[in-house]
């Protein structure tokens, strides 16, 4: 009955609902779209780094990412990868060879960063970008990154000799073939890699049945962690290592989190600025209303009951703005997550020194909305709580009087 | 006399008003405390660049390059550096050599950015006398004396007073090699940086032992403040011409870069937070012309007219906001003044922030200039924001405002 | 090359009786056995041995004392790969790829051919007369031959890494038969055993020479001569980049 009474409250007076609800729905607008552009945008910029090259899960042999040398790789294990495939979330595994090489061209010797991949099954957006994956690695064929290629003018078709130190102590020297120049995500890499099939390299390194790095895919860039741990679960730990990307590269993680947490202070000065007027708006409405609460408290109505209904009101208002800012968001921001605004100009250069792809990009994050929600109907229920003081302290002969 | 009038309008109901005053003034100081903050973080990583890595000015041959660490001497007048350093403007200069090379200690081996500087006048340019943690930064300039990073160190396995071997090429592609022994240690809150730069005297790589020679690599200039760098940068350019002279925002774009970034990026942000307020003032002012739709009726039965109304609400929503401001601009100033000074610890937030060539104490400054455009910001959205009252109080029905009892 | 042959002295000159040698004079005799020889050919053959595997190659090695130069004759994937130590670099023919490489500074420290040796083995020379400080210790007995056992001390400039070495010579060939490397900070960090003293054309050698760093367990190098011979002839331009393609 309470709930009829404080529903009908609502529409009496439609300009002043709609003013209360107008501000809790522009502002709740703001905040997620504010929080999911940011959140969004980082998103992205970590699944250029970790997805665009150095995946969001590895296993390695035990204390290989100390000293990533060829010569400390796993013995490849197909059970290994079963086991880690039938751990949660996981999104499909690729194996990965790597090794330092020095690199001659002509006259000039330099050094560079081969990588054997598994040119089907690989995991992450390495390969994407290439033109003709399949025959990239033919043979010989060699994909040289961009930054490195731009470096000592490397150019298609070039005959590149490296050496290295192989397995066993052996000797790796062979030629290959330039097959594609491609941009990698990380400014890094980009400058370095050049990357091959991982029957060749294992051929020339007489790496046969070993594995430095096994790339596991998730199906989303949060379940990292939680795919990490199911697998330390399920593999031996005394042998393997398992890491994700924040374990991998640090300052990654760390980038993230001071993104997150200066978009929690963000969020809540806006919160607290949408509270000051949430408060003003509702006080003003009582006051208002004083002379209506004053005849309803005269014929009998109790002053809780009457704070009652008026919690009612509040939250209801709350609750569908806010619902309806959540609803209205969710189609533009599912827009934005879908087809990302391209940064041009000065700051698409800066993006791009940094490596990472320059875009705006926004996240449906379930998490984020009912964070969101949440910090919604608690400021309801405040601003609900100092005005029911004031209810509680209206004085019957004023109100009625309409002072 | 509206004027007057909403003047008093405004004093007659204390609490909303009061509190669209707080509203504002928060609003105010904590929009301007979050630029603050960014400009703080800002202002210390270029701080760390031009004072402690590269200065204002550096100079080099022709075919230098940030990422080649292969040597390229070039020849220059001692009377050149001394003009330079006499020039009024100019605080410190520092002739350095740069060699690539190897460092070796018995547990093994890491390549090297080989500084060969000249003590005495290094302290002068950078920080490198307040980085030390250990020992001291040279004690002898003709001995084999090496500085390193606490992160070579530690992974060389090394301490104080350890022997490491040095191995570097000059420019004819020759190997020198020699034995160094550690003499001070720095920090830089960095560890990339710290494996891979250490200092040696320039006198002893200059000598007979090793490359012979008095040419060196970069002459690197630091001037009294960054208003003087246009200028004696030009005139360097004009007077060097064979030599490569370059400022720390060319060396470094993507810094100077960040800069235009952040700047944008603030006016965004104080308009984010300045939209939120103005949703806060609108909302209440509309409901007071809600709420006194009988005094509207009473006013126009008296025959003040519908745009009088009208400018009367606006000019008082127009005065809370003003009012606002000087109290959040002053807000603002306790804030940065406080933790300007006391520094704020980002630790907590990001651990692990130091080994990334970050303070993880952030002082927040606030320019002279932010205070008169958050001013003008705030005058407009306030103007703004008063027009949805002015409006809606014009459009009030005076038959209907008297029937309101 | 005489880093490689470092723990293989050759015996010179006539061993001594009946006088008590100092340290350094001792240590100066082991020496002179690689000073002032003429000309060398070897046939080495290397090991490589770590945990889960051993592998070998066979060297052929040529050196006048001042340069040297390696051709690599087994396995059959790295035969004809040549090294070439002139002055102090290092240069590196490869021939089935056909690219002459000069090793660059940053990989002296590397592992060379993945054995326990480092490219910069082939090159540096420190003087084990020179460049310590040498103490007599106690006499000790290696493999049932009596040795003086010698401690030595680099000194300040000496272009050396280890903080202190400890070494066994045999008392009658002058061999190093045991050395111990330590760091500054005395920690043990390698070990060279030598052992087969042979008589290789008057000159007496180790035959069998161990590396064995001490941070890892079941891992050493271990070098044998198959075949050494003394005062040969070098012709000129021997030691020379354009001879590396064509040396058999």
């Amino acid at each position: 009955m309470f709930f009829k009474l404080a529903w009908r409250n609502i529409w009496r007076n439609k300009t002043r609902s709609f003013i209360t609800m107008g501000l809790i729905f522009l502002f709740t607008l703001q905040v997620i779209s504010f929080q999911s552009l940011k959140k969004g945008t980082m998103l992205a910029v970590i699944d250029g780094l970790a997805g665009g090259y150095l995946g969001y899960v590895h296993v390695h042999e035990k204390d290989y990412w100390d000293t990533p040398f060829l010569e400390n790789a796993m013995e490849s294990d197909d059970a290994l990868i079963e086991q880690i495939k039938s751990a949660d979330k996981v999104d499909g595994v690729s194996a990965r060879m790597s090794t330092g090489v020095l690199i001659s061209q002509d006259s000039s010797t330099f050094f560079g960063m081969l990588v054997g991949v598994d040119v089907e099954d690989e995991v992450t957006g390495l390969l994407e970008e290439l033109k003709d994956r399949e025959h990239c690695f033919d043979d010989n064929g060699v994909v040289v990154s961009e930054g490195l290629a731009k470096k000592h003018n490397i150019l298609l078709g070039d005959t590149l000799a490296f050496t290295g130190q192989g397995m066993y102590g052996s000797f790796a020297a062979d030629l290959m073939v330039v097959r594609e120049i491609m941009t990698v995500n990380t400014l890094e890499m980009n400058g370095r890699l050049l990357i091959v099939s991982n029957d060749y390299f294992r051929e020339a390194f007489t790496a046969e049945g070993f594995t430095s790095e096994l790339v596991v895919g998730v199906e989303k860039q949060q379940d990292a962690e939680k795919v990490r741990d199911a697998i330390i679960a399920k593999v031996d730990t005394a042998k393997y290592e398992v890491f994700s990307w924040k374990e991998l590269r640090p300052e990654f993680d760390q980038m993230n989190e001071l993104n997150d947490a200066g978009n929690a202070i963000m969020a809540g000065i806006l919160y607290l600025l949408v509270f000051f007027g949430f408060l003003g708006t509702t006080m003003m409405m009582i006051s208002e209303r004083k002379r209506e609460f004053g005849v309803l408290i005269s014929i009998g109505l109790s002053k809780y009951k009457l704070m009652l209904i008026n919690f009612i009101e509040t939250v209801t208002m709350s609750v569908l703005a806010g619902g309806f800012a959540f609803l209205v968001a969710f189609p533009l921001i599912y827009y934005f997550q879908e087809n990302p605004v391209e940064l041009t100009g000065a700051m698409k250069q800066d993006y791009e020194a940094y490596g990472m792809d320059a875009i705006l990009k926004t996240t449906v994050d379930i998490d984020l909305f009912a964070t969101n929600a949440a910090i919604v109907f608690a400021l309801a229920v405040i601003v609900n709580i100092i005005s029911a003081i004031k209810v509680l302290s209206i004085r019957l002969v004023d109100a009625l009087k309409g002072n | 006399m509206i004027v007057s009038l909403s003047w008093k309008n405004i004093w007659r109901n204390k609490g909303r008003s009061i509190l669209i005053i707080v509203a504002v003034s928060v609003g105010i100081s904590l929009g301007s405390f979050i630029n603050a903050f960014q400009w703080g973080i800002m202002e210390q990583r270029i701080n760390t660049v031009v004072a402690n890595e590269l200065s204002h000015i550096q100079i080099h041959r022709d075919d230098f390059d940030l990422e080649d660490l292969s040597y390229k001497p070039f020849e220059y007048e001692q009377s050149f550096i001394k003009e330079l350093e006499s020039s009024e403007n100019v605080k410190a200069v520092s002739e350095r050599m740069i060699l690539g090379g190897m460092v070796s200690s018995a547990r093994g081996n890491l390549p090297v950015r080989i500084l060969g500087v000249n003590p005495d006048k290094e302290v002068e340019i950078c920080n490198i006398k307040n980085e030390i943690v250990e020992g001291s930064f040279f004690k002898n300039p003709k001995k084999n004396e090496i500085v390193i990073g606490e992160a070579l160190a530690k992974k060389l396995g090394v301490k104080m007073k350890s022997k490491l071997i040095l191995h570097f090429h000059d420019e004819h592609n020759e190997d020198h090699i020699g034995a160094f022994r550690v003499v001070g240690i720095y920090e830089k809150n960095n560890d990339q940086l710290e494996k891979l730069q250490v200092y040696v005297n320039q006198e002893v790589v200059q000598g007979a032992k090793f490359l012979n020679d008095n040419s060196i690599s970069e002459i690197a200039v630091l001037l009294k403040g960054s208003d003087f760098l246009p200028g004696t940068l030009a005139d360097l350019k004009k007077s060097q011409k064979e030599l490569k002279v370059q400022s720390w925002e060319e060396l470094m774009p993507e810094l100077a870069n960040s800069l235009v970034m952040y700047e944008q990026i603030q006016l965004v942000i104080m308009a984010i937070v300045m939209l939120a307020l103005a949703f806060g003032i609108v909302n209440t002012m509309m409901m007071a012309v809600l709420e006194r739709t009988k005094e509207i009726g009473m006013l126009m039965a008296i025959g003040v007219k519908r745009l009088q109304i009208g400018a009367m609400f606006f000019l008082e929503s127009l005065f809370l906001s003003l009012i606002g401001l000087p109290f959040g601009l002053f807000l603002t100033y306790l804030l940065t003044s406080y933790f300007g000074a006391k520094g704020i610890n980002l630790e907590q937030f990001a651990e692990g922030i130091n080994s990334f060539g970050f303070d993880s104490i952030v002082y927040p400054i606030m320019k002279q200039e932010f205070y008169i455009s958050i001013s003008i910001v705030v005058f407009f959205i306030s103007m703004i924001a008063s027009l949805f009252p002015f409006f809606k109080a014009i459009k009030q029905n005076p038959v209907e405002a008297l029937k309101t009892s | 090359m005489k880093n490689i042959l470092f723990a293989i002295a050759f015996l010179f000159s006539v061993v001594s009786f009946g006088q008590a040698l100092t340290a350094k004079q001792i240590i100066k005799k082991v020496d002179s056995k690689m000073k002032g020889t003429s000309n060398t050919f070897a046939e080495m053959k290397i090991t490589t041995v770590r945990p889960k595997w051993t592998r070998s190659k066979m060297l052929k090695t040529w050196s006048d004392g001042k340069d040297g130069m390696i051709l690599v004759t087994e396995p059959v994937k790295e035969k004809g790969i040549v090294f070439l130590k002139k002055d102090k670099e290092v240069w590196n023919w490869v021939p089935n790829i056909n690219r002459m490489i000069k090793m660059p500074p940053s990989m002296m420290m590397q592992s060379w051919m993945g054995t326990d040796l480092k490219n910069d083995d082939l090159v540096r020379q420190s003087s084990i007369v020179d460049d310590y400080k040498h103490t007599l210790l106690k006499d000790t007995v290696i493999n049932g031959k009596d040795c003086y056992q010698i401690e030595m001390i680099p000194h300040e400039n000496a272009v050396v890494v280890w903080g202190k070495m400890v070494t066994c010579v045999d008392k009658v060939y002058f061999v190093q038969m045991n050395t111990k490397l330590y760091d500054e900070e005395l920690d043990l960090i390698s070990t060279m055993k030598a052992s087969q003293i042979t008589n290789y054309q008057g000159r007496y050698l180790a035959k069998r020479t161990e590396i064995i760093p001490v941070k890892k367990n079941a891992q050493m190098t271990v070098m044998e001569y198959q075949k050494l011979d003394f005062d040969i002839t070098i012709p000129e331009n021997f030691f020379t980049v354009q001879n590396m393609k064509k040396v058999q």
